[in-house]
């Protein structure tokens, strides 16, 4: 069974997604963009960008904004209207309907869309690597019946079977997950490249209805860019006397400058617009150097946004509803990035619009969710815990040494090779820990339990693999393995994931809070292990090579262990870190000495590690520095 | 017999349970398989993914310094310091090493798939005439189609 996918096959750009995992997941087409133009060459079958920027060369050939002919009629007055604006050849074809007529021959409107899908459906085949020969295509809500069933023609002729027809703001609620919803009312703002659409939906029992719609087909992103070139070609020409609306090259220049700096006001409060060289004089070369403020812009299109919501007043109308009526709103469109429209519907409704999802992606991604439930893949998603909090032990110093993160999605399991602190312990103990804290006292206590029967030996040397496991049901169980005599201990905690959320919550809170004061403590911790575990190494060093070590390099390390071991608990953190990295700089020397004196003597495999044996042995056997507590 | 009769609606229901757990052992079989396998894919997706971005990793602040690297090319036409030049084009030279490569397709053939044609003038037909603003690949990837004017055909 193939993946169904979801297309937005839009007026000016189609985009497309389809369900990965249980998420929807946009697809990029082959250019590696994630919209796609609509526009076709239909000699050359060229289509999307390429086919965009050969629109000049070949106006004729190139057909765009097809979706305006779909299903209508030739005499309808709106093909009329498209008739006088595009350069290519609208003609009446078959039952009367438009269609388009390049190099003699006569393409419905329903072909031409078909090549845009068709390019859809092998750039997604690319992305996936499997045939894809499901679709859900959306459509906008107004179309009517012949509408629906010409997008659904192109679907077949593209070799698509598609599933259903959905529409655009209904597609747009779905990636909100609004169908989940009962009995509320839901307006959708989609203000886009060249229209504006608002639709008033009602969602009763998974079932959404269409109340009314209204809009404005020539109001879009467009229309605020002229604004700002507009404005810049006046504030050149009041600066300079040079006119540039004349020039071509000057006019693209402003006109891509102005796109960006739109787009980058919408997160910044002022941009620097900087054009060098735009044209020139008798005075030599002239220059665009301006700012344009947030406010500015805000001023400029003040008038566009206000246009917007004069079509939003009759849709409500029409549907008989007020604005407090409207439960939920949703925004659509790249235009809807800008914050003053994000707060002039904010003000208008007196709600706060859903924001989150991109919205030039929103409605492919709806349509791939619409997708999914036809292929049942939404239903049958496994949906799979993760651990709300952090599970670990604690170690040396009262530490706690985390085995499993938090947001880890279970099942899994994790486990780790600790050792013992001291020299000849027997046993060990493990004390299973939850939270977000870096000290083991400040998280929450699981449980707690013994391994014993360690066979004796020096401190660092047994090896006790601890693993912790978490089942699909939250059940956590903890063993522990002592690798040398084989002996095993454990234990099933029934609560693993037990916590109310708001405990969660005020785990998680508390760690952001006692972050830096934690850091510092378990700081300390380490250092002073590390000056334990050095004093520890020294003392064995001395016992081993003491007589044949210098009388006052022996004296010195004598002094120096003193020191440490009398000061560890008083020192500052950096007083402490200086004076172990003194010891182990001596002890480094001593070995080094050693070595040199008898190369010979010695010729195990340790001898070829040299200067760095000390260090070796650490982390030999993969054991982790940290430990498990000593057993009292 | 009495016994009999018992016996028998007990062996039909554990056969019926066999049969619905064979059922839904088949089932939970599928789902495992279809877990397995989109992992599966995810990962090689993601691996395919990691090494488009270590590819196109400077991608972005490549598109970026190209934006207007034809200022250059305008601060040059209007300046006669050699300085200038040499250091604008140590700049170019340490793009290309990087895997920036102009288009230029003045006197050639347009092709819709790296330029973009802004215009057209009398000229031969579909050839470029003049190139407004270079275009540049990265790694071979398109990140700005070359701006030109192409011939219409009547000379």
């Amino acid at each position: 069974m193939g993946k169904v996918i979801g297309i937005d096959l839009g007026t000016t750009n189609s985009a497309m997604a389809v369900m990965e995992g249980g998420e929807a997941k946009v697809i990029p087409n082959a250019e590696g963009a994630n919209t796609t133009p609509s526009y076709v060459n239909v000699i050359d079958n060229v289509v999307g960008a390429p086919a965009k920027r050969q629109a000049v060369v070949n106006p004729k050939n190139t057909i765009y904004s097809v979706k305006r002919l779909m299903g209508r009629k030739y005499s309808d007055s709106e093909v009329t209207k498209i008739k006088k604006n595009v350069p290519y050849e609208v003609v009446e074809g078959k039952s009367g309907l438009a269609a388009v007529s390049v190099e003699g021959t006569t393409y419905t409107a329903q072909e031409i869309s078909a090549k845009i899908l068709a390019k859809l459906k092998a750039d997604a085949e690319a992305f996936l690597g499997e045939e894809v020969t499901e679709a859900v295509i959306t459509v906008p809500a107004y179309f009517n019946d012949s509408q629906r069933q010409a997008t659904k023609d192109a679907g077949k002729i593209a070799g698509l079977d598609v599933k259903r027809i959905i529409n655009e703001p209904t597609a747009a609620s779905l990636a909100y997950g609004l169908d989940k919803k009962t009995n509320e009312k839901i307006a959708v703002y989609d203000l886009g490249g060249g229209t504006f659409d608002i639709s008033i939906l009602e969602i009763g029992d998974g079932v959404f209805e269409v109340k009314s719609t209204n809009g404005d087909t020539h109001l879009g992103g467009e229309d605020f860019d002229i604004r700002i070139i507009e404005w810049l070609a006046e504030e050149f020409k009041k600066e300079n006397g040079i006119d540039l609306t004349a020039d071509k090259q000057a006019m693209q220049r402003l006109k891509d400058a102005a796109e960006r700096a739109k787009i980058e006001l919408s997160s910044t409060q002022e941009t620097e617009i900087n054009i060098p060289f735009i044209t020139a004089d008798k005075n030599g070369p002239k220059h665009v150097n301006t700012k344009l403020t947030r406010s500015k812009l805000e001023q400029l299109v003040a008038d566009l946004i206000e246009n917007t919501i004069e079509p939003v007043k009759k849709a409500l109308e029409d549907a008989k509803l007020k604005t407090t009526d409207i439960d939920e709103i949703v925004l659509v469109g790249g235009m809807t990035r800008m914050p003053k429209v994000q707060e002039s519907v904010k003000a208008f409704f007196g709600k706060d619009p859903h924001k989150g999802v991109n919205p030039d992606e929103v409605v492919a991604i709806g349509a791939a969710i619409q997708a999914g439930v036809l292929s049942g893949d939404v239903k049958d998603v496994l949906l799979l815990d993760v651990t709300p909090l952090t599970f670990g032990i604690e170690t040396l110093g009262g530490v706690m040494t985390s085995l499993i993160e938090r947001n880890t999605t279970i099942p899994t399991s994790a486990s780790q090779v600790f050792s013992t602190a001291a020299d000849n312990q027997t046993s060990v103990e493990v004390h299973i820990l939850q939270g977000e804290r870096e000290m083991a006292a400040d998280n929450k206590s699981l449980g707690r339990f013994v391994l014993e029967g360690i066979p004796t030996a020096p401190r660092g040397v047994p090896q006790v693999e601890v693993k912790f496991d978490i089942d699909a049901n939250g059940i956590l169980n903890v063993s522990a393995k002592d690798k040398a005599s084989g002996k095993e201990q454990k234990i099933t905690i029934q609560s693993g994931t037990g916590l109310s959320s708001e405990e969660i919550d005020r785990m998680v809170k508390e760690a952001e809070i006692h972050k830096d004061e934690d850091k510092k403590k378990k700081e300390t911790i380490d250092a002073k292990n590390t000056a334990d575990n050095l004093v520890y190494t020294a003392e064995k060093t001395l016992k081993d090579f003491g007589e044949k070590m210098d009388k006052a390099k022996k004296e010195d390390i004598e002094a120096k262990i003193k020191e440490i071991k009398e000061n560890a608990t008083n020192w500052s953190l950096e007083e402490l870190k200086s004076k172990t990295e003194e010891l182990s700089k001596v002890l480094q020397e001593v070995g080094a000495e050693m070595y040199k004196n008898q190369p010979q003597q010695e010729s195990s495999a340790e001898d070829k590690k040299g200067d760095d044996k000390k260090d070796d042995k650490k982390t030999e056997g993969e054991t982790v520095e940290g430990e498990v507590v000593e057993e009292k | 017999m009495q016994k009999k009769i018992k016996k028998q609606p007990d062996l039909k229901s554990f056969a019926e349970k066999i049969l619905k757990l064979e059922e839904q052992n088949k089932e939970l079989e599928d789902n495992w398989k279809r877990a397995l396998a989109d992992y599966q894919n995810y990962k090689r997706r993601t691996e395919q993914e990691r090494l488009e971005i270590i590819k196109y990793s400077n991608e972005n602040l490549m598109a970026e310094i190209v934006s207007i690297l034809g200022n250059f090319d305008l601060l040059l036409k209007h300046s006669e310091d050699a300085g200038l030049k040499i250091t604008v084009n140590n700049f170019l030279e340490v793009l290309k090493r990087n895997g920036l490569e102009e288009i230029d397709l003045t006197g050639k053939t347009f092709d819709a798939h790296i330029s973009e044609a802004v215009e057209t003038e009398d000229g031969e037909k579909d050839i470029v005439l003049k190139t407004l603003e270079k275009g540049y690949t990265y790694n071979g990837k398109l990140i700005k189609p070359a701006r030109v004017i192409v011939g219409n055909g009547s000379i």
